[in-house]
């Protein structure tokens, strides 16, 4: 079982665009989740169910509306444009936006409630040690929920690596810059014979068979 | 110097209305549950806010309604030691001891004191229940406190290991020179720890003063472990008397016969306590008598309470500061002796009526 080049190029674009997705939906979900899961604030509510939204939005209808808020003649478009000095759309980082908003409530969901379950109590006492509010996240509240840290992060990263209805739209389908994986799948039995994407089928199969079992693994080590 | 002035009113409908200026080294709040002792904790160290008044710590406001300073729990350094231990699981003893340490140099002293050494590398979770316990006081010491406040600390533990951990928190408080704040609900270890006790009831501080005294004063202060109207008297051990079955106690001069304390050292502090149903009261010294203790005394008031009457008595000879004596008399008693202030009757009880309450176990 061997890739082509092609093949290899869409697996090494899957990787790097889930791996950026990763680091997106970290820095905005760990602070999010402890927002989440410790502070009560005016339209807490509104922003628990944006964030959930691409979990039961069609990835299709996602990547829609981010294609619709990205397009060079939106404003956003423009000013990212302008930020950027390129068009967001049709490239792997428009991929990568694509595969991070559709996988961000599974991380924040897991992160969230690992947080919640961190006892209250320990916090207290820390701050009641003088801990500075950072302090006690990094020392006491984060340690204590790292299992759903990592399984989040798991979940996350597979499904940004199959993320396919979303990154179809705002990235399109162009070997060796945008396509991923899926989408190389998808050309494949467009093209070719049913039997050409078998590699690549089993390599993302493999590869997310692995991922699972560790997610799991680090819940059953956080109970 | 603690000073505190609360007041605090809770949805619930709980009140709470406590003036409390103190310089003891331990000070114990104490009373029932539900009475507001861990509240008083709670708006020490910031935890909750009251609705008015202040909170100094040797002139340092931590809470002061009217100046407007209410500073975060973080900045207050008032550390607290919970029932159950709250150590943190991820960390080692050692992570524990140091998380809030502000000096690391006495981290050896406080080791040393708490006899920690051994189990400094291990997690919370392989540790006994005393040994925890003693981690977070230590924990909490090493924070260089203003004052520490410990919330009914030994109450998880079993009796034996209670009276083993006193030692080191008596240990601790001598050493470092910092004021405790002990919320308890157990007369012993408000009399083996504390200098002045709060006595609390339903968010009011009902009395404050000398452990003993406040303990023992009068037929209804409650006390949850004590019987209502159980005398609390704080006696010097003066001699065994093995072959006799009994020991003897010197209470100024007034001297006391007692059960034996085989384990108990000449000359130690031991409070006993008496219950008020134990004591019989005549107008003279009856002849032939087999209860060990007759003591002359004087009543002081006479109160009656549901049916039953309360003589409060000073013993002839005991120290002005020593607690005072509580009876329970029956009303009829009260009439045929003709019994009120000011007259002097004979206190009559055995020796095995005199409880001693000390650390079953010295550690």
């Amino acid at each position: 079982m061997i890739l082509s080049p092609v093949e290899w190029t869409a697996l090494g674009i899957s990787l790097k665009v889930a791996s950026t997705a990763l680091v997106l939906m970290v820095i905005l979900g760990v602070p999010l989740a402890w927002l989440l899961a410790r502070r009560n604030f005016p339209g807490r509510t509104l922003l628990e169910a944006a964030a959930s939204l691409p979990l039961v939005l069609p990835p299709v209808v996602t990547g829609y509306l981010l294609l619709w808020l990205l397009s060079p003649k939106s404003s956003l478009g423009k000013g990212l444009h302008r930020l950027l000095g390129f068009d967001l759309v049709f490239t792997w980082q428009a991929a990568t936006l694509a595969a991070a908003v559709v996988s961000f409530p599974l991380f924040l969901r897991a992160m969230r409630s690992a947080i919640e379950a961190v006892d209250t109590q320990l916090e207290e006492a820390a701050a009641n040690l003088g801990a500075s509010p950072l302090r006690v996240f990094t020392s006491v509240t984060f340690p204590l929920a790292r299992h759903g840290f990592v399984a989040g992060a798991i979940l996350g990263f597979s499904r940004a690596l199959g993320e396919f209805g979303a990154t179809i739209l705002v990235a399109g389908n162009i070997p060796g810059r945008t396509q991923t994986i899926p989408l190389a799948i998808f050309s494949l039995t467009n093209t070719s014979e049913l039997s050409a994407a078998w590699p690549l089928v089993l390599t993302v199969s493999i590869l997310s068979f692995i991922l699972v079992a560790l997610a799991d693994r680090a819940v059953r080590r956080g109970r | 110097m603690l000073e505190l002035d609360l007041d605090l009113a809770r949805d619930s409908g709980f009140q709470l209305q406590l003036k409390l200026n103190t310089e003891a080294e331990v000070t114990v709040l104490y009373g029932a549950s539900g009475a507001g002792k861990t509240t008083v904790l709670d708006l020490i160290s910031g935890a909750c806010t009251p609705d008015r008044g202040h909170v100094r710590i040797d002139g340092v406001s931590l809470f002061d309604s009217t100046r407007g300073i209410d500073l975060p729990a973080r900045e207050r350094r008032t550390p607290r030691v919970y029932q159950e231990g709250r150590l943190f699981p991820h960390m080692s003893v050692r992570a524990n001891l140091v998380y809030g340490a502000l000096d690391h140099k006495s981290l050896h002293e406080v080791v040393e004191m708490l006899e920690l050494g051994p189990y400094l590398e291990r997690r919370p979770s392989e540790l006994s229940g005393g040994q925890r316990q003693r981690v977070a006081v230590g924990r909490a010491i090493l924070a260089r406190p203003r004052a520490l406040l410990l919330d009914e600390p030994l109450a998880s533990l079993d009796l034996p290991l209670r009276y083993r951990i006193l030692p080191y928190l008596r240990a601790l408080r001598t050493s470092f020179a910092v004021p405790f704040v002990y919320v308890t609900h157990s007369a012993e270890e408000a009399l083996l720890l504390g200098d002045e006790v709060a006595l609390l009831e339903q968010g009011k501080l009902i009395a404050h003063g000398e452990a003993a005294r406040v303990l023992s004063d009068g037929p209804h202060s409650p006390r949850p472990e004590l019987q209502a109207g159980d005398s609390l008297l704080r006696a010097v051990l003066r001699a065994h008397l093995p072959e006799e079955g009994m020991s003897e106690f010197a209470l100024g001069g007034v001297k006391l016969h007692g059960p034996p304390l085989p384990q108990g050292e000449l000359g130690e502090s031991v409070y006993l306590a008496l219950a008020a149903r134990d004591v019989i009261l005549a107008r003279e010294l009856p002849q032939g008598l087999s209860a060990r203790n007759a003591l002359a005394a004087r009543i002081v008031r006479i109160e009656t309470l549901r049916n039953r009457s309360y003589a409060t008595l000073r013993l002839e000879g005991a120290p002005d500061d020593a607690a005072a004596l509580t009876v329970a008399l029956t009303r009829q008693a009260v009439r045929e002796m003709e019994l009120k202030e000011n007259v002097r009757v004979v206190a009559i009880f055995k020796a095995s009526a005199l409880r001693p309450i000390t650390p079953s176990e010295r550690g």
